[in-house]
């Protein structure tokens, strides 16, 4: 009988202390080196971009007008390379193959619009930065508080968006907004749980919020970033365990011109 | 009588390797990522500064030295133009070099000796099975960059 619960209580130890800690050791190493990866390969921006010649048209804009129209990033390029560098990264095809089926979308945000590619390699439409001001979008941008719409008879129209009703946090509110809300639509799974990206608002002076935003920025410059999603689960007498790893990595250029 | 004594020594063998196992597994891991932590944050370095620099190749040497006896290969590959790339591993002829964007540098770390995990599993084959199938189980670290800033 002695001998018995001594068997007993072995197993439970070995099952329940040092297997579960051998797991979450290498969980752990997993989603650093994931996010250490991703990092990597993100700098591949920077070898992407096409630095065009000024058009003279452009020109006759402004201060502060289309100022990243001559910025062409070749995006196929910049897919060809990102994975070329993390499968560097990696040196081998499964695991490689499983973290490109993980990445759920790559994503290129400009001054006035972000691009989603999702994992079928498919480039989307551009998304830009809107508010609706009157009957008309109001078109923003990251870097200047200089905003656009088209008047009734098709003119464009630039003002300051304090003269439109808003304010720099409230329209990097609204830029935040609709990243995340476009990239919850890449994200969700079978039961509509997706992902909400905590992008850093500057203007916010709140400590817990800087706490908990203050890794990731999206609104300084040219970015190019990665959402990672890894779920595991497990069915073990009817109950689920979940394994989840969650990564957003990326790099911004800031100075870029 | 002595069977049931064997049963229990056979018991706590198990138990005994197990909780080994899982011990020197756990170590395994941690000194795995520190090393790749420390190559991480070199390559991000010189991809940052466009330069590795004597001081910082003598940073991974040191932080790597404290894990064990690692062999150090460093890889530049020098963009000629687009696509066409020309490869160094001297590192006398890489160290110092102002780097140009677009040029790639690759760090490979590897452990000469097995760890104590590696060691124990395959003393632990080496018993059933013949020396073909011994695990490589020694910490090794690859890490490749992109240059994003010109050296100065």
């Amino acid at each position: 009988m002695g001998r018995t619960i001594f068997f007993i209580f072995l197993t439970i130890i070995i099952a329940f202390v040092m297997v579960p800690n051998m797991l979450l050791v290498n969980n752990y190493n997993e989603k650093v080196m994931v996010k250490n990866n991703l990092n990597l390969a993100s700098r591949v921006l920077i070898s992407s971009i096409d630095k065009r010649p000024i058009k003279m048209g452009e020109l006759g804009q402004g201060y502060e007008k289309e100022v990243s129209y001559d910025i062409h990033i070749h995006r196929d390029r910049l897919l060809n390379q990102f994975y070329d560098i993390l499968y560097k990264n990696l040196l081998d095809k499964l695991l490689y193959e499983e973290t490109k089926k993980n990445i759920k979308a790559k994503i290129i945000v400009y001054n006035d619009r972000f691009y989603i590619c999702d994992t079928l390699e498919r480039w989307s439409a551009p998304y830009y930065f809107i508010h609706k001001y009157g009957n008309s979008p109001l078109y923003l941008n990251t870097k200047t508080n200089i905003a656009y719409y088209y008047d009734d008879t098709g003119i464009k129209i630039y003002d300051d968006i304090y003269g439109l009703g808003l304010n720099s946090e409230k329209k990097k509110e609204i830029i935040i907004t609709k990243l995340n809300n476009e990239i919850a639509k890449y994200t969700s799974n079978e039961f509509k749980e997706s992902i909400g990206i905590k992008i850093y608002n500057p203007h916010k002076a709140d400590g817990k919020y800087k706490a908990e935003n203050s890794y990731f920025n999206v609104l300084d410059g040219l970015t190019f970033f990665v959402v990672y999603v890894e779920r595991d689960i497990v069915n073990v007498f009817d109950n689920e365990i979940k394994g989840l790893n969650y990564q957003v990595a990326g790099y911004t250029l800031e100075d870029y011109r | 009588m002595s069977g049931k004594t064997i049963a229990t020594m056979i018991t706590m063998f198990i138990f005994v390797l197990f909780f080994l196992f899982s011990i020197t597994y756990s170590l395994h891991k941690k000194i795995e990522l520190k090393v790749d932590t420390v190559s991480y944050n070199v390559i991000e370095t010189v991809s940052t500064n466009g330069k590795l620099s004597s001081q910082l190749y003598g940073y991974l040497k040191d932080s790597i030295g404290k894990y064990g006896d690692y062999t150090i290969i460093v890889k530049l590959e020098e963009q000629i133009r687009p696509g066409i790339y020309d490869t160094h591993y001297d590192t006398s002829y890489i160290i110092d070099k102002n780097l140009k964007i677009g040029d790639k540098m690759s760090i490979y770390l590897e452990d000469r000796n097995l760890s104590l995990f590696g060691r124990l599993i395959n003393a632990s084959i080496f018993g059933v099975a013949g020396s073909d199938s011994l695990i490589d189980s020694r910490i090794k670290s690859i890490k490749t960059a992109i240059i994003s800033k010109n050296g100065d």
